[in-house]
């Protein structure tokens, strides 16, 4: 016979609330161990400081004694990660440094959109099959040999960068408008017309108008560069802080050589030779107790939610539809033990009567000896009762329990709370079910 | 007795009333995204944070105050992986500054809020709230239909740029074609499970994907999603499997290459579809759009098997993809928060679909489209609840 499952076990619902109930019953590991993971970041990170101040105070009184250290052997000082931040650091510069020069020299800075309007000039001209025609006018315009060309008629000594920025190629209705920008009328009309003559009259006859209009296209284009720049020079600072000496000087070294100042990084002052103090970096500290912190909730919040145990009476209820009939505490007093069992016997009792059932059988996932003491209590107070109580164990593993339920006419079950997985209560029911075992309900044991 | 009987009327229909002002929220802010509702609050972002707030409101709502506070492990693990990566927010916070790191980590919490949220929502009323997605639909269309015919300018007040001109298709409510076209695709995936008309609402969305944004890269989206379908029915091997993928290709690229040479695509796809039948790749690598995304592909991945797969938190560039902020930023994180998405989308649909959906999403989440945008947190939501609602209520749907 095929075997079925009924059960949905992989669409389980997990409660937020009971999850942070049993992550904050564990407050005290959570807390354990992020001071843990503080104190040993703290010191991994004060043992790099000091060696890396070590280190970089033996070079310096090796510089000191006229020996020079080159890129190399600053490299080969750090760590593959110390390296890599100098690195990203490099690649910051580099922004620093393309953003400096752009607004150094783009004209568009000089034409100072912010304060005043671009000057606009436009070409109207009637077209056809205007979207092919527009594609072929931006490549005109943006031909390296083309712009080449108006920058030597212009005779200004700029990047052709810096004009190709100034034209934007735009289609309204049924026209071209080749907008042109720059500082004054004079060269917005120059550069128009040097371009008219490259362009050599292939769109037909242009209109040149004028306007005042600003261009938003380049403001918003010289906003992003101005952004950039400010991002990456806070990140770069952000580095520089950070750096050990032999970072800091490899960092030097290598932004010189992208700006073309070698020899100027090689020729500096030998400096009298300091051991830098080595001091606990806090935010190293608060990074570890941090991580400890969030870790540990994570790791107790995923074992709670992936471990597949069943989590209280709700949850037998939904998964497996099955009624609770009792929770029962074990590590109680022995007064409460004992209103306890009888609670238990009274309850069952009643469900026995109510499903007109005198013979039961007591089983559960996880029967141990604990368990088995209550089993065998039940069953002695039962059968004053007139009730026929049987116990056994697992019994999907169980064939002597399996063969008892042959003299039973229905099952209670015995699960543990946050220790019996699901699994092996479906297995069970499963099993049962096969069986054709009528099922009267669960009882609930809580350890703790 | 009278007097409590009342009071507990009055109880529960306030509870009534606060369910559908959430709901109307949240559905308000995932399904226009790019709206400005309070233009005052300028965040310099495409995609405006008050589906993100609405989200925290009602989550807290939910748990708090209506006790409403179960939901799945895939959404359990989100949470707990969305935690660990604000670790390093919070240290990045330290170095880069709290407002900095706050906007880029606001990504990580909407991926996780709006989907909560909404599975609350659509867990109190029984259902995926159809009329309102129906309604939206129209909104957008109609809006569209103004700017393409009317007022190109229409609705420009309302979003916190339109970029678009003649060669591209219109912006709708969205801030670009591209952006229009894919909250189109999220729409037709929500509209996918939809009760009634449903093929009328993506013959709609269809619509503007093709007439109103003309846009490429959504073209693009469906393709994949496409091979998806394909690849889905050859894997489960089901009946003509091959012939209908070889039917879907041959009258894709045949549809394409006839709607070329009658000259009847806008500009900018005539102008693509042009440089790669003339095999001018070099061309194609410099256009703007299409170089950018694939540099943010290339160049996420490579610095995510760089890092070897560690976190880098927010140090450094943002790239222009999805996916690829994710993998660099969270690192293995990220490797569980997409495959916790990836089961979430699998759960969702039924077996003969979960394929197409899985593989389409997590691909197209490769290219430009940010998680922070809330219609694709709608999306997670959606696919969140029908896993709950589970697939036998799913394929009854259909």
């Amino acid at each position: 016979m095929k075997k079925t499952n009924k059960y949905q076990l992989y669409n389980r619902q997990i409660s937020i609330f009971k999850v942070l109930q049993f992550i904050g019953r564990r407050w005290k590991f959570v807390l354990l161990l992020a001071m843990a993971l503080a104190v040993f970041s703290g010191m991994v990170r004060y043992y790099k400081d000091y060696r890396n101040n070590m280190i970089e105070y033996q070079k310096a009184v090796e510089k000191a004694n006229g020996i020079n250290t080159s890129q190399e052997e600053l490299i080969a000082q750090l760590s593959e990660t110390q390296y890599n931040e100098v690195q990203r650091c490099l690649y910051y510069w580099k922004v620093v440094i393309d953003a400096t020069d752009y607004l150094e020299n783009s004209l568009l800075v000089k034409a100072d959109p912010y304060s005043k309007p671009v000057e606009l000039i436009y070409y109207d001209k009637d077209a056809e099959q205007i979207e092919n025609q527009i594609w072929d006018m931006k490549a005109l315009v943006m031909d390296e040999e083309i712009l080449q060309e108006v920058v030597d008629e212009l005779g200004w000594a700029i990047d052709t960068t810096y004009i190709a920025e100034l034209v934007t190629v735009t289609g309204e209705d049924n026209r071209i408008c080749v907008k042109i920008a720059a500082d004054s009328k004079e060269n917005c009309r120059q550069i128009a017309e040097i371009f008219e003559s490259k362009i050599n009259g292939k769109f037909g006859q242009p209109t040149i108008l004028e306007t005042t209009e600003t261009d938003l296209e380049l403001v918003d284009q010289l906003a992003k560069i101005y952004d950039s720049k400010e991002e990456a020079t806070s990140i770069v600072n952000e580095y520089e802080v950070s750096f050990t000496n032999v970072q800091k000087k490899l960092s030097q070294m290598m932004v010189d050589e992208y700006l073309g100042n070698e020899e100027e990084s090689n020729s500096q002052t030998t400096e009298e030779p300091v051991l830098r103090e080595t001091k606990l970096n806090l935010s190293q500290v608060l990074f570890g107790f941090v991580m400890g912190f969030v870790g540990s909730i994570v790791c107790i919040g995923v074992y709670y939610t992936f471990s597949g145990r069943i989590h209280g009476e709700e949850e037998i209820c939904s998964l497996f539809k099955e009624a609770v009939i009792s929770n029962f505490s074990i590590s109680v007093e022995a007064e409460q033990y004992k209103k306890q069992m009888e609670s238990i016997v009274e309850k069952l009792t009643l469900f026995c009567e109510k499903h007109q059932k005198k013979s039961i059988f007591l089983t559960g996932s996880i029967v141990n000896d604990s368990l088995e003491k209550i089993m065998n209590e039940i069953a002695a107070n039962m059968e004053k009762r007139e009730i026929a109580v049987t116990y056994g164990k697992n019994v999907v593993y169980d064939a002597q329990s399996l063969s008892k339920l042959e003299k039973t006419e229905a099952v209670v079950l015995f699960e543990w709370d946050e220790k019996s997985l699901c699994r092996e209560i479906a297995r069970e029911l499963n099993l049962l079910e096969e069986c054709e075992v009528e099922i009267l309900g669960t009882i609930l044991i809580e350890a703790k | 007795m009278r007097p409590a009987i009342k009071r507990e009327n009055k109880k529960l229909d306030i509870a009534k009333i606060a369910d559908c002002i959430f709901e109307v929220l949240l559905y308000s802010t995932c399904l226009f995204p790019f709206t400005m509702w309070v233009p005052v609050w300028y965040t310099g972002t495409d995609s405006q944070p008050y589906a993100f707030v609405i989200s925290i409101l009602a989550v807290l709502y939910y748990v708090c105050i209506k006790k409403e506070n179960k939901c799945s492990r895939e959404m359990m693990l989100l949470i707990f992986c969305v935690l660990l990566i604000g670790v390093y927010a919070i240290t990045d916070a330290i170095s880069l500054g709290i407002m900095y790191v706050a906007k880029r980590y606001v990504t990580y919490v909407s991926m996780a809020s709006i989907p909560l949220a909404l599975f609350f929502v659509m867990k109190a009323r029984g259902r995926v709230w159809e009329r309102f997605i129906k309604f939206s639909i129209w909104v957008w269309l109609i809006a569209g239909i103004i700017q393409k015919w009317f007022d190109s300018d229409f609705a420009g007040r309302y979003v916190i740029r339109q970029t678009t001109d003649i060669e591209r298709g219109v912006v709708s409510l969205a801030t670009e074609p591209s952006a229009y076209g894919y909250y189109c695709l999220f729409v037709l995936l929500l509209v996918w499970g939809f009760q009634k008309n449903r093929l009328f609402y993506m013959g709609l969305l269809l619509i503007q994907i093709l007439a109103m944004a003309q846009s490429t890269v959504t073209l693009m989206y469906l393709g994949i999603y496409l091979i998806g379908y394909a690849l889905n029915e050859i894997l489960l091997r089901k009946k003509y499997a091959f012939l209908k993928y070889f039917g879907l290709l041959g009258g894709g690229l045949g549809a394409l290459y006839f709607a070329y040479s009658k000259q009847l695509l806008p500009g900018r796809m005539y102008q693509i579809i042009h440089l790669v039948l003339i095999g001018d790749w070099s061309s194609l690598l410099k256009d703007g759009s299409i170089g950018k995304r694939l540099d943010g592909i290339t160049d996420s991945i490579g610095r995510f098997v760089d890092n070897l797969a560690l976190p880098q938190g927010f140090v450094g560039e943002r790239y222009f993809s999805g996916n690829g902020i994710l993998l660099v930023e969270g690192g293995f994180i990220s490797v569980i928060i997409l495959f916790v998405l990836a089961n979430m989308i699998w759960k969702a649909y039924p077996g003969s679909q979960r394929f197409m959906f899985v593989f389409g999403f997590l691909i197209i989440m490769f290219s430009a489209i940010p998680y922070s945008c809330p219609i694709v947190c709608m999306y997670i939501g959606y696919c969140c609840y029908q896993a709950y609602i589970g697939v036998e209520g799913n394929e009854k749907n259909k």
